[in-house]
């Protein structure tokens, strides 16, 4: 059963061949995982499926084709689920005219969660100073911190956190990471989506990522980027001997394509070490300057891509 | 010396010509026709539109595929007149205005919009009048076009040139009591929506004070409070319609209360100034 | 338990919040001030007339519609457009508790605006004839029609973006056209159920409300039986239907 990345030993979330269609849209396909405890970062870029995944695994949305577990049960059936499982979802939830005091505290009633822990939740966002004060006045951060401590005050087990970070500044970011991380490591499940590599690196230890509704990668995060190195990164070098380097470069082992427009060249190789070191001496025995070296695919979406294409 | 770089990302300024605060008023009358009919926009916003229009127009069809069929219009049937027409298409029109005017102001000013028409050649009074005019061409529109169906389908039964010559003035008449009845809803419609977040409690909210002001003022006018029959919101196009259009058939409540359909005309004119006033101040505020 | 009293303070604030309140308010005050007008130098029998004729239509045909309405659409419909609704769902409570203290939360908001609008009306009855006898009746058959209005336009919020132009076609299209000009198609109507019950309380109203009856017959246990049938079915539809759709769109 574990046979996959995407598969976990002990699962406490599982996703069994997931399909959402909107109509004619496909936003997930076919995706087969599971989430055990610690944190997972869910990765991808914008439009990717991610946000629908998460609404599915907590049963906001009815999947078109495939089931999902969580705790055990289907959280569309057994709203007993919810008593430990909690969503902060990416969109503004709250409710303008109550502060953010009681908004946790609502949190809390719905939940049965004792009152004693709202003081405790707000805290543990850093929101005291705010917390009576109405959320109209709230800023993005401040809201998604508002919903964050909404969700702590039940001491959740499962914990889905859907672009938490957005609008937070630098300080609240660092403050939420360290949060989320010490949930992690007390033994909560803790999905985490974010399009952004620095910030679920930072957090998750495993990582799954979703491009055009598919799973494109899985497993931890240093396995995926030596995954990624396998791929040939596409490299830009400007130079004013563009035919003659073209040329040399394919003598050499280093590239597996070079193509030409002008004094630019499209280089395609899966050493880019090699390559930095390979073109300049080239240029030097050419006698020629090198006006540019610059990889082209270096953004997340080009990588995922490229990762989707090669399944 | 650090260096620097700019790299060149494709974009390119705009290099036709600049319309300025014309073509501005224009782009946004076209938004607003847009928004108020539904265009590009999903179907389930053009139904309603649509289905309004339909139910204004169909019976005037309906009358003239009949009278073309038997060769002469009953000039005696008058449930389909000119002034019985806007019977229908008032009640239909008070509706439409009621959803449009949240439709054209609302969602600029809770979407937060309103800051990029500030940041265009445009005044808050070219805004109001563009949205206001995209409203007015709609409503006018199908509240004039029945008449225009109904008296090209009778010049066509009847002889188009005698019937034109003989009928013309029908064509303005009731034109001018299309702008009535635009006049004496929309600019309420308009300073109630500058001022909600939803759509709905607008709609709800005008229509409510409309219709519950000709009620009350229908029982004030009994008690013999008569310049209460000036405040029947409801009550003064029609009237002023009747009169514009020369029929008597109906006892309106400001007629009950022994006002002439001048001085309805002339309170539709006042309120129509003082929420047009009280509109650009609010939107003022907003913007 | 608790929950549910939680989602009934937190939707009341929601339905009673801002502006709204202010402006149905003011709509509200309406059949007071018809009332105190129009029974100048009257009888305290021709002031009872009077106040069946304008202000209490004024109350059921115009004020109890519009606030419900408002209300009643906006419950469910408020929370799915600003994307609470999966704050409320995701939560270990029964899906027809949530809907349940939704319509509960609503009737109340509803309910105290046309009472207290009722109340006045009466109240200025009272001060004009003496007679305060409506009092009771106008309570409790606002409460029922209330009910009525808030359990369908809930579920209608829900359904449709477009539940406030439905209610508007249905209030006062077919409600205060079609009803009235073909007697038989009373039953179908929601305001009728509350003076169905205030006519069996007040005997002497059916003089004036007859007509507005159509062909139903005065009677206050049928009207609470009919009321009590259309909140349940509305919870038990609701509640279905939050189990069974997308609760969020794409």
């Amino acid at each position: 059963m574990t046979s996959s990345p995407a598969i976990v030993a002990d699962p406490i979330i599982e996703v069994e061949s997931v399909s959402k269609w909107f109509g004619q849209k496909v936003a997930v396909s076919d995706i087969s995982c599971s989430f055990g405890r610690g944190i997972t970062g869910l990765l991808g870029p914008n439009g990717a499926g991610k946000t629908t995944l998460l609404r599915m695994i907590c049963g906001l949305l009815r999947p078109s084709d495939g089931s999902v577990r969580v705790l055990g049960a289907d959280p569309r059936r057994d709203p007993s689920v919810y008593a430990k499982t909690v969503l902060v979802p990416e969109e503004d939830a709250v409710y303008p005219f109550l502060t953010g005091r009681d908004f946790v505290r609502y949190a809390a009633d719905l939940a049965g969660a004792p009152r004693s822990a709202v003081d405790g939740a707000i805290t543990s966002v850093d929101l005291q100073a705010a917390a009576d004060r109405p959320i109209s006045g709230y800023s993005k951060g401040m809201r998604q911190r508002a919903k964050v401590a909404a969700a702590l005050v039940t001491t959740p087990d499962v914990l889905v956190l859907d672009e938490p970070l957005n609008g937070t500044d630098p300080l609240q970011r660092a403050h939420l990471i360290d949060l989320f991380r010490g949930l992690g490591a007390s033994g909560k499940t803790v999905i985490v989506s974010s399009h952004v590599l620095a910030e679920v690196e930072r957090m998750a230890d495993r990582v799954l990522a979703v491009v055009d509704g598919r799973l494109a990668a899985a497993g931890d995060i240093t396995a995926i980027r030596r995954a990624m190195a396998d791929i040939p990164y596409r490299v830009r070098i400007e130079t004013g001997e563009g035919r003659r380097m073209a040329a040399m470069l394919m003598e050499t082992d280093v590239v597996s394509s070079v193509t030409v427009t002008g004094a630019v060249l499209h280089v395609e190789t899966s050493d880019l070490g090699a390559l930095g070191v390979t073109v300049p001496r080239i240029a030097r025995d050419l006698d020629s300057r090198l006006a540019g070296f610059e990889p082209e695919d270096e953004s997340l979406e080009s990588v995922f891509r490229y990762l989707v294409r090669r399944r | 010396m650090a260096e620097g770089v700019v790299f060149d990302l494709g974009y390119r300024p705009h290099e036709g010509p600049r319309l300025g605060r014309g073509g501005a008023r224009w782009a946004l009358y076209r938004d607003g026709l847009r928004r108020v009919l539904g265009l590009r926009r999903r179907m389930r916003r053009k139904v309603f539109p649509i289905v309004l229009m339909s139910i204004a127009v169909m019976p005037a069809l309906f009358f003239v595929a009949i009278g073309v069929v038997a060769g002469q219009f009953d000039t005696e049937l008058t449930f389909f007149g000119h002034s019985q027409y806007f019977e229908l298409t008032g009640v239909m029109a008070l509706i439409f205005i009621a959803l449009a005017a949240g439709e054209l102001l609302i969602p600029d000013r809770v979407s937060g919009t309103l800051a990029v028409y500030a940041s265009r050649p445009l005044t808050t009074i070219d805004y109001l009048v563009g949205r206001t005019l995209s409203l007015a061409t709609v409503v006018v529109g199908f509240l004039w076009l029945p008449h225009l169906v109904l008296f090209l389908g009778r010049a066509w039964v009847a002889g188009f040139g005698s019937y034109v010559a003989d009928n013309w003035p029908t064509l303005w008449q009731t034109l001018l009591a299309s702008f009535v009845y635009f006049l004496a809803f929309a600019p309420l419609a308009l300073l109630i929506a500058s001022t909600a977040k939803r759509g709905s409690l607008a709609s709800v909210l005008f229509l409510g004070v409309t219709i519950v002001s000709g009620g009350a003022a229908a029982a004030l006018v009994d008690a013999g409070f008569n310049a209460t029959g000036l405040l029947a919101l409801n009550q003064q196009p029609g009237y002023v319609k009747d009169w514009i259009l020369g029929d008597s058939a109906r006892t309106w409540i400001p007629e009950q209360a022994g006002y002439e359909p001048v001085v309805s005309l002339v309170v539709i004119l006042t309120l129509a100034a003082l929420f047009g006033l009280l509109l650009v101040v609010r939107q003022k505020k907003a913007s | 338990m608790r929950a549910v009293l939680a989602i009934v303070r937190v939707s009341l604030r929601q339905a009673l919040g801002g502006k709204r309140i202010l402006a149905l308010g003011l709509v509200g005050l309406i059949p007071a001030l018809v009332m105190w007008l129009s029974s100048r130098n009257l009888t305290a029998r021709a002031a009872m007339n009077q106040f069946h004729d304008a202000p209490f239509a004024i109350l059921f045909l115009m004020v109890l519609p519009i606030c419900s309405l408002v209300i009643g659409s906006g419950a469910m419909g408020d929370e799915r457009r600003d994307g609470t609704l999966s704050f409320l769902l995701l939560r270990p409570i029964p899906r027809s508790s949530i809907v349940g203290a939704k319509l509960v939360a609503s009737w109340l908001a509803a309910t105290a605006i046309v009472v207290g609008s009722g109340v006045v009306a009466v109240v200025a009855l009272g001060v004009r004839s003496g007679d305060y006898s409506p009092l009771l009746p106008v309570i409790i058959g606002v409460a029922i029609s209330t009910m009525a209005y808030t359990a369908v336009f809930l579920l209608l919020g829900h359904l449709t973006s477009r539940a406030v132009l439905i209610g508007l076609v249905y209030v006062f299209i077919w409600e205060s056209s079609i009803t009235f000009a073909a007697p038989g198609l009373a039953n179908v109507s929601l305001f009728r159920i509350g003076i169905t019950a205030y006519t069996a309380m007040v005997p002497e109203s059916l003089r004036q409300l007859g007509d507005v009856m159509g062909s139903l017959d005065p009677g206050t246990w049928g009207a609470v039986a009919k009321v009590v049938v259309i909140a349940a079915l509305t919870v038990t539809a609701l509640a279905s239907l939050l189990r069974r759709r997308d609760a969020v769109s794409e």
